[in-house]
C-alpha cells in the first residue's frame, strides 16, 4: 500500500527518538533536498521502502522480524536534525 | 539536541466509542500518561494477538492541545486488518497501545505548532473522507487561537458519510471556517451541483487563490491527495506551502 514519510513518524522516532518527518534530506540518487514526509512510502507484509518523490531513489528500507527492526538508510547522504530543539 | 521525553508509548483506556458515520466511529481515549499534542497530529495504535502476533497502523488525532483526551475517527475499510476490530469491537473500557504523538511536519502552525508562528498565513483545508481527521483539529484549534483566513474543502461520498459534521457547521456559524463540501456519490436533496469527483475546476472554485499564498494541509486516501497536490501545483500554489499526507487505499 503506498502511503507517504507522515506513516514513518513512529518507526523513526522509536529507532532514533526523533520526529524526522518535517526534517528535510538530501538524496544519494539525484542530490535533491526534500522535507522527509514528502516521500513515497510503500507499506508490504515483506517490510516499508520509502523512495525520492523526484527519482525513485530508494532512501530508507524497514524490515521487522524476530523481534527485532532493521532501518537501513542506503539513499540518504545527509539529514536536516538542527531544527529540532523540542 | 535532546529528546521529548514524553514521546513515546502509551497505554489508552477507550472512554466512549460512538458512531461517527455509517462505517466509522469516534473513539475517545484516556491516555494519562499523554504529554498533550499540536493539531494535524497522529499516533500509531499497536495491536498484540494473545499469540503475541502484532500489527501497528496509524490514526490522526482529531483533539489538541494538552488534553489527555484523545479523540480519534476510524473508518473500516472493507476487509482490512485493523480498522474492523477498531470499528466494530473496541469497546468502552478496553485497553490499547499508543504511540505518539506524531508527524511534526503535518502541525498547525507550521513549524511545531509552535505558538509564536505567524498564524495570519491563510489556511486552506483540502480533505478527502476520514481524511479531515488531522484538518478537523487543525480547524478547531485554529477557531480558538485565531488566525488568518481558514477554508475547508471536504469530498465525501455521500452527507451521511462526513466526519465531525456538527463540530464543523458550529465552526461555520461561528463564523471561524468557510466550508465547501463536494459530494461524489449523493448529495443533500436540492443541492446546486451534480454529486461527482472533484475536479481541477471544483478545486479552483473552491479554495483560496493560490495569488493569497495560503498554505494548503491536504489529507486523504492517497490518490485524492496525488491528484488534489497536482492540480493545487497547476494552479500555481508554491510546492513548499502544499502539505499532504496520505492515508493510503488504492
Ligand atoms: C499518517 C496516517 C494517519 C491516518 N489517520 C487515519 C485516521 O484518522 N482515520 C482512519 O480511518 N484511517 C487513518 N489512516 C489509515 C490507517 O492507518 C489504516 O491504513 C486503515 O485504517 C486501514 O488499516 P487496516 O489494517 O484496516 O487495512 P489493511 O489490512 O492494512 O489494508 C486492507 C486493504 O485496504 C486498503 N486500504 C488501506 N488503507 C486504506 C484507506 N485509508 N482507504 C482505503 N483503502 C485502504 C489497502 O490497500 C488494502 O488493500 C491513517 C494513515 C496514515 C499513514
Ligand atoms: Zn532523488
Amino acid at each position: 500500500m503506498q502511503v507517504d514519510g507522515n506513516a514513518l513518524a513512529g518507526i523513526l522516532e522509536d529507532g532514533f527518538g526523533l520526529d524526522l518527518t518535517g526534517s528535510r534530506g538530501r538524496c544519494a540518487g539525484c542530490s535533491g533536498i526534500a522535507v522527509l514526509a514528502t516521500a513515497v512510502v510503500v507499506v508490504t507484509p515483506m517490510g516499508t521502502v520509502a523512495r525520492c518523490a523526484a527519482c525513485e531513489h530508494v532512501l530508507i528500507t524497514v524490515v521487522t522480524g524476530g523481534g527485532r527492526t532493521w532501518i537501513g538508510l542506503p539513499g540518504l547522504s545527509a539529514i536536516e536534525v538542527s531544527a529540532i530543539e523540542v | 539536541m535532546t529528546r521529548r521525553p514524553s514521546v513515546g508509548w502509551h497505554v489508552a483506556t477507550v472512554v466512549e466509542s460512538s458512531p461517527e458515520t455509517p462505517s466509522a466511529r469516534r473513539l475517545v481515549l484516556d491516555v494519562p500518561t499523554w504529554p498533550g499534542n499540536g493539531a494535524g497530529a497522529h499516533l500509531d495504535v499497536r495491536l498484540t494477538a494473545p499469540d503475541g502476533y502484532q500489527a501497528t497502523r496509524s490514526y490522526s488525532v482529531a483533539s489538541s492541545g494538552p488534553a489527555t483526551r484523545v479523540v480519534l475517527a476510524v473508518d473500516a475499510v472493507p476487509d482490512g486488518e485493523i480498522s474492523p476490530f477498531l470499528v466494530n469491537e473496541v469497546r468502552a473500557g478496553d485497553q490499547i497501545e499508543l504511540h505518539g504523538p506524531l508527524g511534526r511536519y503535518f502541525l498547525w502552525p507550521p513549524g511545531d505548532g509552535d505558538p509564536d508562528s505567524d498564524t495570519g498565513v491563510p489556511v486552506q483545508l483540502v480533505a478527502g473522507g476520514s481524511g479531515v481527521v488531522p484538518l478537523y483539529a487543525i480547524a478547531a484549534r485554529h477557531a480558538e487561537v485565531g488566525g488568518g483566513e481558514l477554508r475547508l474543502a471536504y469530498s465525501v461520498r455521500t452527507p451521511a458519510d462526513a466526519f465531525f459534521a456538527p463540530e464543523l457547521t458550529a465552526l461555520v456559524g461561528a463564523g471561524r471556517l468557510r466550508l465547501d463540501w463536494v459530494y461524489t456519490r449523493a448529495t443533500p436533496a436540492g443541492w446546486s451541483r451534480d454529486a461527482g469527483r472533484v475536479t481541477r475546476a471544483l478545486l479552483q472554485e473552491n479554495t483560496i487563490p493560490a495569488t493569497h499564498r495560503p498554505t494548503v494541509y491536504c489529507c486523504g486516501p492517497t490518490p485524492f491527495v496525488e491528484a488534489v497536490a497536482g492540480w493545487l501545483l497547476e494552479l500555481g500554489h508554491a510546492p513548499e506551502r502544499i502539505l499532504t499526507e496520505r492515508f493510503g487505499g488504492s
